[in-house]
């Protein structure tokens, strides 16, 4: 029960939190085509774009389940790995301050003056700028959040922990946007990055290395180890990138 | 077909976002999988060099882009 736990509850952690940013995201889009251009298209935008991710699953579901685990686990931590360091990265440097951090009311001010350069539409309940903008946000953010419902979950057999994480998410958001209509700016996005990228780096790094034969002592109590480790490398790496980038911008002037 | 194009560059840059952290992550790991255990190491081993390659990466990567004048956006 212990073991099942130590799987679990990461997976339904990191899904929670990866989907929280990623819905964050796809809410300030949808809340800015819906305020200038009306909610009746960005909600038929967004709902379109919610049954393709829905058939893309369906669809893809089935086909995991088919190739042998060991593969499995070697793709989607290979992939995870690349996706978690990506993210870990980001956060590292946005914390140090060498990369701007992500603002979600500066994003929807640019999105909300981009959607009213756009002429009226013919029809406003069928306008096409409104459709296709909710659509793409909805579909971009939403494919993060399969992958990576999939790939925490896929490999360990935890797709339920990790789906749960991410429809926890999306009620979170949803309720949220629907109670305060705006974006929802005091989220601590970067701190969220930050905890998510060392979940799916450790994670990547788990099932790489149970896809290429690495015995890892403990089993899978070792994954939180290898969350611990890389919560300390990125910090180590934060605090070394500050004063690196101190003494560059020192050097420079 | 422009929708298109932007999701599939969307698809590649969630795993690519800077090119060499990316390209030392795949020659790290199959270094990890295919010549560590040809060289004799065992499997607690090549997990260790896993995951201590990995660290090393990001760290020289996060120091590399730091260093940078201009930052990034």
């Amino acid at each position: 029960m212990l073991v099942s736990w130590v799987h679990a509850l990461p997976s339904l952690i990191a899904a929670f939190l990866a989907s929280l940013v990623e819905f964050v995201e796809a809410l300030t889009v949808v809340l800015a085509v819906g305020t200038v251009r009306g909610w009746r298209p960005a909600l038929f935008g967004t709902g379109l774009a919610l049954v393709t991710l829905a058939l893309m699953v369906l669809a893809l579901g089935p086909t995991l389940t088919r190739i042998p685990l060991d593969d499995v686990q070697l793709g989607v931590g290979f992939l995870l790995l690349l996706f978690g360091l990506r993210w870990l990265r980001k956060a590292i440097l946005r914390a140090a301050g060498v990369v701007a951090l992500h603002d979600e009311k500066a994003t929807f001010a640019s999105e909300t003056s981009l959607l009213k350069s756009y002429g009226r539409a013919r029809d406003p309940r069928w306008d096409a700028v409104a459709i296709g903008t909710s659509f793409k946000i909805v579909m971009l953010e939403g494919i993060e959040v399969v992958f990576i419902v999939i790939a925490v979950g896929a490999a360990g057999g935890l797709l339920v922990p990790a789906a749960a994480g991410a429809s926890a998410a999306l009620v979170v958001v949803v309720l949220l946007g629907l109670a305060l209509h705006r974006p929802l700016a005091k989220v601590p996005e970067n701190a969220l990055k930050f905890a998510v990228g060392v979940l799916l780096a450790a994670f990547g790094t788990f099932w790489l290395g149970e896809g290429v034969g690495v015995d890892w002592p403990g089993a899978d109590r070792s994954l939180l180890g290898l969350i611990a480790w890389f919560l300390l490398v990125a910090l180590g790496a934060v605090r070394l990138s500050r004063a690196r980038r101190s003494a560059a911008l020192a050097a420079a002037e | 077909m422009r929708a298109l194009a932007t999701i599939l560059r969307e698809l590649i840059g969630l795993f690519v976002d800077d090119g060499s952290l990316a390209a030392g992550t795949v020659a790290w790991a199959a270094i990890c999988g295919w010549a560590v255990p040809l060289l004799g190491a065992g499997p607690r081993a090549q997990g260790a060099l896993l995951v201590l390659g990995l660290a090393a990466l990001l760290l020289e990567n996060t120091l590399r882009a730091s260093g940078r004048v201009r930052g990034e956006e």
